[in-house]
């Protein structure tokens, strides 16, 4: 990129060759009003609010579509061009039917401060008063033609950004109509409820349903916080005013993150289960209202117990990972500094011991991709993902990267339909056997010269004279298939190996799918830029990652065995994941059960104690998400009455068991993340670690 | 110096902007000692008489809010429209989404509220074909948007006029 002199408003300014006169001017700290420009979004010069003049050119050009020259003369501000850009503010108002006074949106609305801009206290041109329909068929978007300026910003985004492309034009001119799909009512189309649309929409024309009432009396400032919906754990900003809560719109951050999903945006502000408001006690069938020192002293009763005293591991803990560090540290400690047993875990599937293994985690990093590689991948290889619910913003990431930058997608084991036109390779396979798959993929790699692993001889000759149908019989998938997926991984210059929930192992024994990955990864030499492996893996709390860094325990959750338990204490939150029927029946056969929840939850069927403790909204703290990032979150409001804080119930029971002197460190646990700012990535650990041979054993055992 | 003589109308519009014009409150009296209010919603009077100032609110919606547009833009030497009926249609343009008819049946028949059962066609102004900003009808001299437009900014604009001094950079709000 060459650098080029040119002069704005007669002042000399340098910039680079590529960008547009615009960027030059932002950059320069020069105004100009804008309307249908989004950074980020590609440029298109439909609203002509930009207009500059250029020295040697016969008309007004705008300044988003034009490039910078070498030698430019630019003029952002002349009697001429404002009388232009106020024409052009009037004409857009005239247009459609703009009325402020009722518009969600007023107060924040790019056309409004255009109009403000530009002076314009009333319209010089005839109203056309267009008879247009408004589209409230969507449960949370409403779409309202008569607010629509045609910028097609948010057409731009569902298409670029989230890789949907829901949204077009019909029609031409100032007859253009927003349409979704081919002009079908909005609730009905391929919309991914992403939201992403009313974030970028510059007026009212499309807003979020359930604050529209009240966003106009909405503070300005924002707050920013978590999503504890995924281990993408994005970062959102709200506002807040007497406990309402506002549109959630993405805060961008490090991760350089531009959207949220529908979870992320619509599912936080929406739960269905009413607060949980009192520490209750379970009599019978009936839940009785006890003051929380009762609740303690029974507690520390029940932890007295014999059995218990001779083997502290029959008392358990479960914790979401969608909590803080904070909270899921105290519960920690509890456990291992109090209790003495090291039986805690986070309720994720993806808690893999494997992981931890596999990427020498002992307390480091994750040194696993992360969201700026799926912007750079040109190949996506899917284990056992079902993104689209599970992780609606890496499902954006690979929309976009399947649609705009041609990347291939190979599929195993893919639990629904999606994109699949286009899908270059859709493999079936039997859930337990998609880590055969990865290392038969590994096979033909080596074969083919396109990956190197060191192994005992033995191992690497008997790999080398498994023939196709061997590989056949041992995946359950025709070789030429997996020959197939092997030659597009060999290709690509940047793949990324997603691993979902739904990878072998993760309901099994062990965690050979995510070995099986690691193997494929490493022995491809397939690393980013920043030295991690072009690999992530689909943690489903935005706090999963943190607790592993704690040390989380061996104990698997679906490993559980609940004879071998008295006490269980189990830390929701508001998580409103299921858990599943079998968990409530696992739950049940324990014989004290303490829930600390915000919400009514299924897990209270099996219950003996609930203490009501804080939602997201009222929780600020530590997360750290699937890139290894540490993010800080600020609390939205106070939190509701009574609410119980899980550090404090923690800290009041050991010292009601354990007496006044017990000192123990609840924040023990948060040792890695300390001194670590927020956007910063956990340190990674370089070294190498060993692949995982028994992986490959199992592939080879089969014949 | 005479005192000036301020009229003004409340046409198709909510009363809000002459709301807003009391809300001027102890500013009021410092009015009171520049100009007179010699026509007014509130004030009973027939014809409106000659004036220095016309204030105009709301939109024109039918025969009667056109007669006395046209009424006051003859006896007013400066013609003001205030807030955003007058100056943009804003609310009362929502009926022009639809047909006349469609607009009187809902209101005189099938408003639950109604007895009439049926269209008045004796007293009741008959409807323009669709509601229009005042200067679509008049010369407007000069605009004060908002809805209602703040204390602050009648006060802006009425002093300046008053006083004959320069008003300071308007702030200007639609809503």
């Amino acid at each position: 990129m060459s650098r080029i002199r040119m002069t704005i408003n007669g002042k000399a300014v340098s910039a680079f060759e590529g960008q547009t006169v615009l960027e030059v001017c932002r950059q320069n700290d020069i105004f100009v009003p804008t309307l249908c420009h989004l950074d980020g979004l590609t440029d298109i010069g439909a609203c002509r609010l930009c207009i500059v003049e250029i020295e040697g050119q016969r008309r007004p050009v705008p300044a988003c579509t034009t490039p910078a020259e070498d030698g430019q003369a630019v003029l952002t501000s002349t009697p001429a061009l404002e009388d232009l850009r106020r024409q052009t503010v009037e004409l857009i108002f005239g247009e459609r039917n703009h009325i402020c006074p009722f518009c969600p949106r007023s107060g924040n609305c790019e056309l409004q401060n255009a109009g403000y801009e530009c002076n314009v206290d009333h319209l010089r041109y005839n109203y056309l008063f267009p008879t247009l329909p408004v589209d409230n068929s969507h449960p949370r978007i409403a779409l309202d033609h008569n607010r629509c300026v045609l910028c097609a910003r948010c057409i731009r985004a569902c298409d670029e950004w989230i890789g949907a492309h829901v949204l077009d034009f019909d029609n031409r001119g100032s007859k253009s109509l927003l349409v979704a799909d081919n002009g079908i009512p909005l609730g009905q189309s391929s919309c991914v409820s992403c939201g992403t649309c009313v974030s970028v929409c510059p007026t009212g024309a499309l807003f979020e349903k359930r604050s529209a009432h009240w966003q106009g009396r909405l503070p300005k400032e924002l707050t920013e916080t978590i999503c504890p919906g995924c281990g993408v754990g994005c970062r959102i900003n709200a506002s807040v005013r007497h406990r309402q809560i506002g549109e959630m719109s993405p805060a961008g951050g490090p991760s350089g993150n531009k959207v949220l999903c529908a979870r992320g945006r619509f599912g936080l502000v929406n739960p269905t289960a009413p607060r949980v408001t009192a520490v209750k006690v379970k009599r019978g069938n009936q839940w009785v209202e006890r003051p929380l020192k009762d609740v303690l002293a029974e507690c520390a009763r029940r932890l007295s117990s014999a059995p218990i005293q001779a083997s502290p591991e029959r008392v358990i803990a479960l914790i979401s990972p969608r909590l803080p560090l904070e909270t899921i540290s105290a519960c920690q400690g509890f456990m291992t500094q109090v209790v003495n047993s090291p039986r805690w875990s986070i309720v994720d599937r993806t808690d893999a011991t494997g992981i931890k293994r596999n990427l020498g985690m002992n307390g480091k990093a994750v040194p696993l991709a992360g969201l700026r590689e799926l912007d750079e991948a040109d190949m996506f290889l899917l284990v056992g993902c079902n993104l689209e619910r599970t992780h609606g913003v890496i499902a954006s990431y690979v929309r976009r990267g399947v649609l705009h930058r041609r990347a291939k997608l190979v599929k195993l084991n893919p639990k629904h339909a999606w994109l699949t036109e286009w899908t270059d390779l859709p493999i079936l396979v039997d859930r337990n056997r998609d880590d055969k798959v990865l290392t038969a993929m590994l096979k033909y790699l080596i074969e083919d010269g396109k990956a190197r692993l060191d192994m005992p001889e033995e191992l690497a000759q008997r790999l080398s004279k498994m023939t196709d149908d061997d590989v056949t019989a041992a995946t359950g998938v025709p070789a030429a298939q997996i020959r197939e997926a092997a030659r597009l991984y060999g290709q690509a210059q940047k793949p990324i190996v997603l691993c979902g929930t739904g990878v072998a192992g993760i309901y099994g024994q062990s965690t050979r799918g995510i070995a099986a990955a690691m193997n494929l990864v490493k022995a491809a030499r397939q690393k980013t830029s920043a030295g991690r492996w072009r690999l992530m893996e689909l943690a489903a709390g935005a706090n999963t990652y943190g607790a592993r860094l704690m040390g989380d325990s061996e104990l698997n959750i679906d490993h559980l065995d609940p004879h071998s338990a008295d006490v269980a204490f189990v830390v929701i939150g508001d998580d409103d994941w299921a858990w599943g029927r079998e968990w409530i029946e696992k739950l049940r056969t324990i014989s004290f059960v303490v829930v600390l929840t915000a919400r009514n939850h299924e897990v209270l069927e099996s219950a003996h104690v609930v203490i009501p403790t804080a939602s997201w909204a009222e929780r600020q703290g530590t997360y750290v998400n699937l890139e290894g990032r540490v993010q800080k979150g600020c609390r939205l409001m106070e939190p509701a009455p009574g609410c119980i804080d899980e550090v404090a119930f923690f800290e009041q029971l050991a010292r009601a068991w354990r007496g006044p002197e017990f000192t123990w460190s609840p924040t023990a646990g948060l040792e890695p993340v300390r001194q670590l700012a927020d956007g910063h990535m956990v340190p990674c650990q370089s070294r190498e670690e060993p692949i995982d041979l028994a992986a490959i054993e199992a592939l080879v055992a089969e014949v | 110096m005479a005192k000036k003589r301020i009229a003004t109308v409340w046409l198709c519009g909510c009363s809000g902007c002459h709301m807003s014009f009391l809300d001027l409150d102890e500013k009021l009296i410092d009015l009171a000692a520049l100009a007179d209010i010699v026509a007014s919603p509130v004030a009973d009077v027939k014809e409106i008489p000659e004036c220095d100032i016309g204030l105009v609110e709301g939109a024109i919606a039918n025969e009667e809010n056109l007669h006395v547009l046209q009424e006051l833009r003859a006896k007013a030497k400066v013609l003001v429209s205030l807030g955003d009926c007058a100056g943009f249609g804003c609310i009362p343009m929502l009926r022009n989404q639809f047909k006349n008819e469609e607009v009187l049946d809902r209101a005189y028949v099938l408003a639950e509220s109604n007895a009439l059962g049926s269209v008045p066609d004796q007293e009741v102004p008959a409807l323009l074909p669709k509601v229009r900003p005042i200067h679509e009808y008049v010369e407007v001299d000069a605009w004060i948007p908002g809805c209602p437009p703040s204390p602050e900014a009648i006060w802006q604009a009425v002093s300046a006029l008053l006083t004959g001094k320069p008003a300071e950079e308007p702030v200007l709000s639609y809503d």
